[in-house]
């Protein structure tokens, strides 16, 4: 008898448990990323609609990156860089928010948020190409600035950051 | 009492818990510093460019070559129908499964992505003899577990002979894809062979064999259980064909290269110039691994002398995880002969020797790969009955 | 060339009920007709390859082999812009002496001790036919793509390191640390194998050259040449049959798309 109700209770516990479980994966529709201070995209509307996007967007991301890498289909709509071109903008201050250390990060924003980890970053530029340029270019006026020996002026020269 | 019983370890001594967390530890601080090596990058690692494969291959090619031969013991008796080593099955199977698991696990841990290692699980290309062995590793698990099963369960025991050809056959190929990995590189001067495969082969009869009774004489000791000298005897006299087929295989690796002038710089590095590898190649590999062994192991006054014995196991050990780093990394110090003959250099360090000094993270997640181990075979033979409570003489020579 | 399909289709069209002669004879007069528009577009063909990049949402064929094609005796024993462009193409700036930073082209001086003749070259992924890279990969993050460039699919890529073990030309790189500042068209992240991935950036772009060639005629040694191998008429082809091209390490038989003359 005794093992029997403890045998409920289990059960009990575990539909409970699961219960919970399912209404809280609705919690990814509940992240507000305008809660946090995103800056705004630079386009008009997105490739696709919001919604479309929350729900799919790494379905996107993990096919289409066969695509491009595999078979050399590099279409714009949903290429990673264009992404990064329009959704990273610069902040009021003209800083660019990095994935690993800001959640006014496009990507960061949410993710963070609903602790969904990502390494895209480790790889991929989180920042569009002139920024990029621009840092690379800082890094090396500060390693100059330190010690004179591994700077080579050929790339100080190319590096000039474009518009 | 002439019949054989089976009983587990009792673990409830402090030598026994003491060992239990010491293998702990080193297992940790191995996993530890694999971690390291993946946050912080293989920068920290004394492997680059020109080395690519170092320290933690040595350890997991050396323990996985040795569990294919640890599972021989058991083989011995099933496949070849030597009913002495009957009552060593056991400990073989799992002696086998703990050195594979300990070399894969230092394998795995090394890689650039380890958190990519479902990837390598799912996606085959299987030109890559590397793809194959990933299957053919996973796969010595079950086999051997099958195996395991079969001796050690009453109603099983009917399959047991066919379990264990297949589980020998299967870890022949192992072993050959094993020393493939190698083989078929074309790119190197020192790989490119065919030699590699049934050289890896017998050194895994002879490393495996080495460990086992290393690790069967340390646990009857410590158990306080007795081993008669039959059993150590017909052991020490396999050992010995063992190691000389080992030399033999080495020999005619290096007369064949020897003999063809293309591989004379290669063979000149290697045994004569080559530093580090030219000394560990005679000194130890040679020397301390191959001749002072037979020595030990034949000689009249150490014939019959366990510690002679385990001493002998010890520097077979010891010469064989050598010859592994001389294969693996002596075969990446010397370049890569793009234009043969001509001197080349570059800023890549093409045409020059390479150096390697390995890291302390490598050494000590090589170290916790051996101590996952001991510590799989320490936690199973305390759990399970693997160990015969005793291989007395007149135990193992009964015919049942 | 959707022209001349378009041609073929309606031509495969056969009436099962008309006589063999009649048909013998509309395939001569057919096939003529075919010949000769494809006399005609074939021309047009070729200017179309060369003139206008692949559309973007077209998969590479391999209609297309890309190769290069270096000059030894042009190359400059006191030049690397080849080096320099490819690092700032993709965003390597490997320090100097480091024995972990990646290279993936690099200038070697070939010097034959017997007679004291020392040539300089620039060495980088072969883009061979029979990749042992890609033989060995466990994962097939090795590939080769249908136009025959070899690269590393970061995306599945273990860092096992077992490609960079096979290479004849150690032309691979390992990620060893934390990368900043990544370039976007040249992603690239620690623990990952890399290699020159003949600028495919800028080819599906349609810049038809990498990074190495340009510079190189830009400094006006004009020693690396890329192109279409596949085509006949391209400047690479021309020359190969000109001048010939040996492989380096030929004896392995791995058909590299890369080749050298001078050698």
């Amino acid at each position: 008898m005794g093992i029997l109700l403890s045998k409920l209770a289990v059960i009990k516990h575990s539909l409970a448990l699961i219960l919970v479980l399912i209404l809280g994966m609705g919690s990814v529709y509940a992240v507000d990323e305008h809660a946090i201070n995103v800056p705004a995209p630079k386009g008009e509307e997105c490739v696709e609609d919001a919604k479309w996007m929350r729900v799919n967007h790494f379905k996107t991301v993990l096919n289409h990156r066969d695509d491009t890498v595999i078979r050399g289909i590099r279409t714009e709509k949903h290429s990673l860089k264009n992404c990064i071109d329009c959704h990273i903008t610069p902040n009021k201050t003209g800083d660019y928010a990095r994935y690993s250390n800001s959640e006014e990060h496009f990507c960061a924003s949410c993710h963070t948020t609903a602790a969904v980890s990502i390494d895209c970053f480790s790889c991929h530029a989180d920042r569009p190409e002139h920024v990029i340029r621009a840092a690379r270019q800082q890094s090396q006026l500060e390693a100059l600035k330190k010690n004179s020996v591994h700077v080579s002026a050929t790339e100080l020269i190319l590096n000039t950051p474009q518009p | 009492m002439d019949t054989l019983r089976y009983g587990a370890i009792d673990a409830r001594s402090p030598k026994y818990w003491a060992l239990l967390i010491g293998l702990g530890l080193v297992a940790m601080i191995g996993v530890l510093s694999a971690h390291h090596m993946e946050v912080e990058g293989h920068v920290i690692s004394g492997m680059n460019n020109q080395i690519v494969w170092g320290m933690p291959h040595v350890f997991a090619v050396f323990l996985i070559v040795a569990a294919s031969g640890a599972l021989n013991v058991a083989s011995i008796a099933s496949v070849f129908g030597k009913t002495e080593y009957k009552p060593l099955g056991r400990l073989s199977a799992l002696l086998a499964i703990a050195l594979l698991a300990g070399g894969l696990a230092v394998l795995v841990l090394d890689l650039g992505r380890p958190d990519r290692l479902i990837v390598a699980m799912t996606t085959y290309n299987f030109k890559s003899i590397f793809a194959w062995n990933i299957l053919l590793y996973t796969g010595f698990f079950a086999i051997v577990g099958f195996y395991m099963w079969c001796m050690m369960d009453h109603a099983m025991q009917k399959f047991s002979k066919q379990a264990g050809l297949f589980a020998f056959i299967w870890r022949l190929i192992l072993t050959t894809g094993t020393g493939s990995i190698f083989g078929f590189l074309v790119a190197r001067s020192a790989y490119d062979t065919a030699m590699l495969a049934p050289m890896f082969i017998m050194m895994s009869f002879a490393l495996g064999l080495a460990f086992y009774i290393i690790v069967m004489l340390a646990s009857y000791q410590w158990s306080e259980r007795p081993v008669g000298d039959l059993i150590v005897n017909r052991m020490r006299n396999l050992l010995g064909i063992f190691v000389a087929a080992v030399m033999y295989f080495v020999a005619v690796y290096h007369v064949t290269n020897l003999y063809a002038t293309e591989h004379h710089a290669v063979e000149k590095f290697l045994l004569l110039d080559g530093g580090i590898f030219t000394q560990l190649f005679w000194y130890v590999q040679i020397l301390l691994g191959g001749i002072v062994p037979l020595a030990l192991i034949y000689a009249p006054q150490t014939r019959n002398c366990r510690r002679a014995l385990l001493a002998a196991c010890a520097l077979v050990l010891i010469g064989g995880m050598v010859h592994i780093y001389i294969i693996i990394v002596g075969g990446q110090a010397f370049p890569i002969e793009m234009f043969p003959g001509m001197e080349v250099s570059s800023s890549f360090f093409d045409g020059e020797v390479s150096a390697y000094t390995p890291s302390l993270w490598e050494i000590l997640l090589g170290f916790g790969g051996i101590a996952i181990t001991l510590l799989l075979v320490t936690v199973g033979v305390a759990i399970l009955d693997f160990l015969p409570e005793s291989l007395a003489d007149n135990i193992v020579s009964h015919k049942k | 060339m959707n022209e001349m399909n378009k041609k073929y289709a309606l031509l495969s069209k056969s009436d099962d009920n008309a006589s063999q002669a009649v048909d013998q004879g509309k395939r001569t007069f057919i096939g003529g007709l075919v010949g000769a528009s494809g006399l005609a577009v074939a021309p047009g063909v070729m200017l179309y390859q060369t003139a206008a990049a692949k559309p973007l949402e077209q998969a590479v064929t391999n209609a297309v082999r890309w190769g290069m094609l270096v000059n030894v005796n042009q190359c400059a024993e006191d030049c690397d812009d080849c080096v320099t462009a490819c690092n700032d193409e993709h965003g390597l700036w490997p320090e100097e002496g480091s024995t972990t930073d990646s290279q993936w082209i690099r200038k070697l001086t070939v010097k034959d001790p017997s007679t004291g003749n020392a040539k300089s070259l620039p060495m980088m992924c072969q883009h061979c036919e029979n990749p042992p890279c890609v033989d060995v990969c466990p994962t097939g993050a090795s590939f080769k793509r249908e136009d025959g460039i070899v690269l590393v699919n970061m995306h599945t890529c273990i860092g096992c390191r077992y490609c960079m073990m096979a290479c004849p030309y150690k032309a691979r790189s390992f990620v060893h640390e934390t990368l900043e500042n990544q370039l976007p068209d040249s992603p690239r992240g620690k623990g990952c194998v890399e290699s020159c991935n003949m600028c495919v950036n800028k080819i599906d772009a349609g810049d038809n050259t990498t990074a190495c060639a340009e510079a190189c005629s830009k400094a006006g040694h004009e020693a690396i040449t890329f192109g279409d191998l596949n085509d006949p008429e391209s400047d690479i082809s021309t020359q190969l049959k000109a001048h010939g091209g040996n492989q380096i390490r030929a004896d392995l038989g791995l058909n590299t798309g890369v080749r050298y003359q001078g050698l």
